[in-house]
C-alpha cells in the first residue's frame, strides 16, 4: 500500500506530501504516528509546507496535528499554479512565458508563500507578510511586506507591484533597504539587478 | 438565537477589555439581553471594569470543566438586570479550556442571549483560538500605532484562516488634534493598510480612566466624549445606520471620513 502521508524535503524546506486516493481520516491516523514515532526528530517550530489541493476543513486539521507537536504549518495562500501554456505568438517584443502562482487577495502579516516559479499577487503584500518566488514578482497592489524574486539565485529575476512601498526588496542574494525618506510612488515600478545592486524604476522605460 | 461577537486586536492594552463592557453595557441600555464573556483566563480584568469583582462565585472554567451550571456562574450586573457577565478563572491558564469547549459554550448563550461579548486576550495563542471558536462575527480593536495596526492585520489574517471574514474595525485613542497636524496617523491610512469596514472611531477620553477605576462602564456617563463613539457603534452593530461622529476640535478628518464612506459631498 502507498503510504498516505510523507514529508519530502523540497530545496530546504520541509513539504507535507499527500497522497490524494487515500481518505482522510487515514491521511490524519498516519501523519499523528508518524509524528508520534518521530519523537523530537523534528526541530521544534520546524515549518512545514502544506499541499495545496486541500479543503479549509482539511487544513485546519491537519495544521491541527503539526500544531500538537510543536511544528508550524505554513499558511498557502490558496492560489492555483496556473498551467504552462504550450507555445506563445506574440506581435510585441518582451514577452516572456512562465509558471506562475496567481493569489487572488491581500496577504496579510504572518502569511508566507514560497513558490517556485512566479507569483502574481491580485491585491496588496502587507507589512510582515513574505513571498520568496523563484523567479518573478508581480504585485497589482500595493508591495509593503518582504518580496524574494529569484529566490534559487536567479539574478534576472524582478519584483514589479502597482506601489513599491517596500521595508525591503530581495532580489537572489541581494538586499534592497528602502531608503528612510521615501516618497510615494505614483506609477507601476519595478525592481531589477543593475550592475549588482537594486534598483527600482518605472516598470514602463 | 443571538449573536456571537469576540473583541481582539492582536496587541494588548489597545482597550478590548474596555470596549467590551462599554458595548455590552450599550446592549444593555437599549433593553437587549446581553452576556459578556472574560476570555482571558489566568489575566482576568472585564470583571474590575465592570465592578463586579467581589461577586464571583464560578468562572468559566468551573462551568467547562461541569463543576457548576451555566447559569450558577453567570453575574448579573449591579446597574443593568439585562447584562451579565461569564467571569474568567484567576488561577488557570488558557490550556484549562479547549476551543470546542468554547463553541459549545457560546451555543448555549446564544440561545439565551440576544449578544454574547466575548473578550478576547492578547497575542495569537490558545487564548485567541479559544475566544474566536464560537464567534459569529468579529470587532477588531486598533489605535493608530504602526505596531497596533500591524497586530491587526494578522489577526485579520488569521480570522479569515478560521473561515471568519469581513471583521468590522474600531480605531480606539484618536486624537483629533494631533491627526489634524500630521503626527498621528489618521483614519485613510490605517483603512488603506487593513482595507475593512470600520465600525466606529473612539476619540482618546481620561474619563475611560476614571471608569475603569470605578468599575463603572463610561458609556453611561454623558459626559465622556467616548461615551457618544461607543453608543454609536452599539446602534451600528444593532443593524442601525448611524453616520460617524465628527470631532469638533477638527473639520478635516469629518470631510475625509465622509468622503471615505461616501456620505456628503466630500
Amino acid at each position: 500500500m502507498r503510504e498516505a502521508v510523507v514529508f519530502k524535503g523540497v530545496s530546504g524546506e520541509l513539504q507535507l506530501v499527500v497522497n490524494e486516493s487515500a481518505e482522510f481520516g487515514d491521511v490524519l491516523k498516519q501523519l499523528t504516528a508518524k509524528l508520534a514515532a518521530a519523537n523530537e526528530f523534528f526541530n521544534k517550530n520546524a515549518v512545514i509546507n502544506l499541499p495545496t489541493k486541500l479543503t479549509d476543513d482539511e487544513r485546519r486539521r491537519l495544521t491541527g496535528v503539526l500544531t500538537e507537536y510543536g511544528l508550524e504549518a505554513k499558511e498557502q495562500a490558496g492560489g492555483k499554479p496556473v498551467k504552462k501554456v504550450k507555445k506563445v505568438h506574440s506581435a510585441v517584443e518582451g514577452g516572456y512565458e512562465t509558471e506562475a502562482l496567481v493569489i487572488n487577495r491581500t496577504l496579510r502579516s504572518g502569511q508566507k508563500v514560497v513558490y517556485g516559479g512566479s507569483v502574481v499577487i491580485i491585491g496588496d503584500l502587507n507589512p510582515g507578510a513574505e513571498v520568496v518566488a523563484g523567479e518573478n514578482i508581480i504585485i497589482l497592489g500595493a508591495c509593503r511586506g518582504m518580496a524574494h524574486a529569484g529566490a534559487s539565485g536567479n539574478q534576472g529575476a524582478t519584483i514589479t507591484a502597482s506601489r513599491v512601498l517596500a521595508t525591503q526588496l530581495r532580489i537572489a542574494d541581494l538586499i534592497a533597504r528602502a531608503p528612510d525618506d521615501v516618497d510615494k510612488p505614483a506609477q507601476v515600478e519595478t525592481a531589477r539587478i543593475k550592475d549588482k545592486t537594486v534598483v527600482i524604476e518605472p516598470a514602463s522605460r | 438565537m443571538g449573536e456571537v461577537i469576540v473583541v481582539t486586536s492582536g496587541k494588548g492594552g489597545v482597550g478590548k477589555t474596555t470596549t467590551t463592557a462599554n458595548l455590552g453595557t450599550g446592549f444593555a441600555l437599549m433593553g437587549k439581553k446581553v452576556v459578556l464573556v472574560d476570555a482571558d483566563i489566568g489575566l482576568r480584568n472585564l470583571d474590575v471594569v465592570m465592578g463586579l469583582e467581589n461577586r464571583i462565585v464560578y468562572d468559566l472554567v468551573d462551568v467547562t470543566d461541569g463543576n457548576c451550571r451555566l447559569k450558577q456562574a453567570l453575574i448579573r450586573d449591579k446597574r443593568y438586570e439585562t447584562l451579565y457577565l461569564l467571569p474568567a478563572a484567576q488561577t488557570r491558564d488558557k490550556n484549562a479550556v479547549n476551543p470546542e469547549q468554547m463553541k459549545q459554550l457560546c451555543t448555549e448563550l446564544a440561545e439565551e442571549f440576544d449578544y454574547v461579548l466575548i473578550d478576547c486576550p492578547a497575542g495569537i495563542e490558545q487564548g485567541f483560538k479559544n475566544a474566536i471558536a464560537g464567534a459569529d462575527r468579529a470587532v477588531i480593536v486598533t489605535t493608530p500605532e504602526v505596531s497596533a495596526v500591524r497586530d491587526a492585520d494578522r489577526i485579520i489574517g488569521l480570522l479569515e484562516a478560521e473561515g471568519k471574514h469581513n471583521p468590522k474595525l474600531i480605531v480606539n485613542r484618536i486624537r483629533p488634534a494631533m491627526v489634524r497636524k500630521g503626527d498621528m496617523m489618521d483614519i485613510d491610512d490605517i483603512i488603506e493598510i487593513l482595507a475593512v469596514d470600520l465600525l466606529g472611531i473612539i476619540p482618546e477620553d481620561e474619563y475611560i480612566v476614571i471608569s475603569t477605576n470605578r468599575g463603572e462602564p463610561a458609556i453611561v456617563n454623558p459626559a465622556s466624549s467616548a461615551s457618544l463613539a461607543y453608543k454609536n457603534i452599539v446602534r451600528r452593530l444593532n443593524g442601525e445606520n448611524v453616520p460617524l461622529m465628527s470631532f469638533e476640535v477638527n473639520g478635516g478628518i469629518m470631510s475625509k471620513l465622509k468622503r471615505f464612506l461616501g456620505f456628503g459631498e466630500g
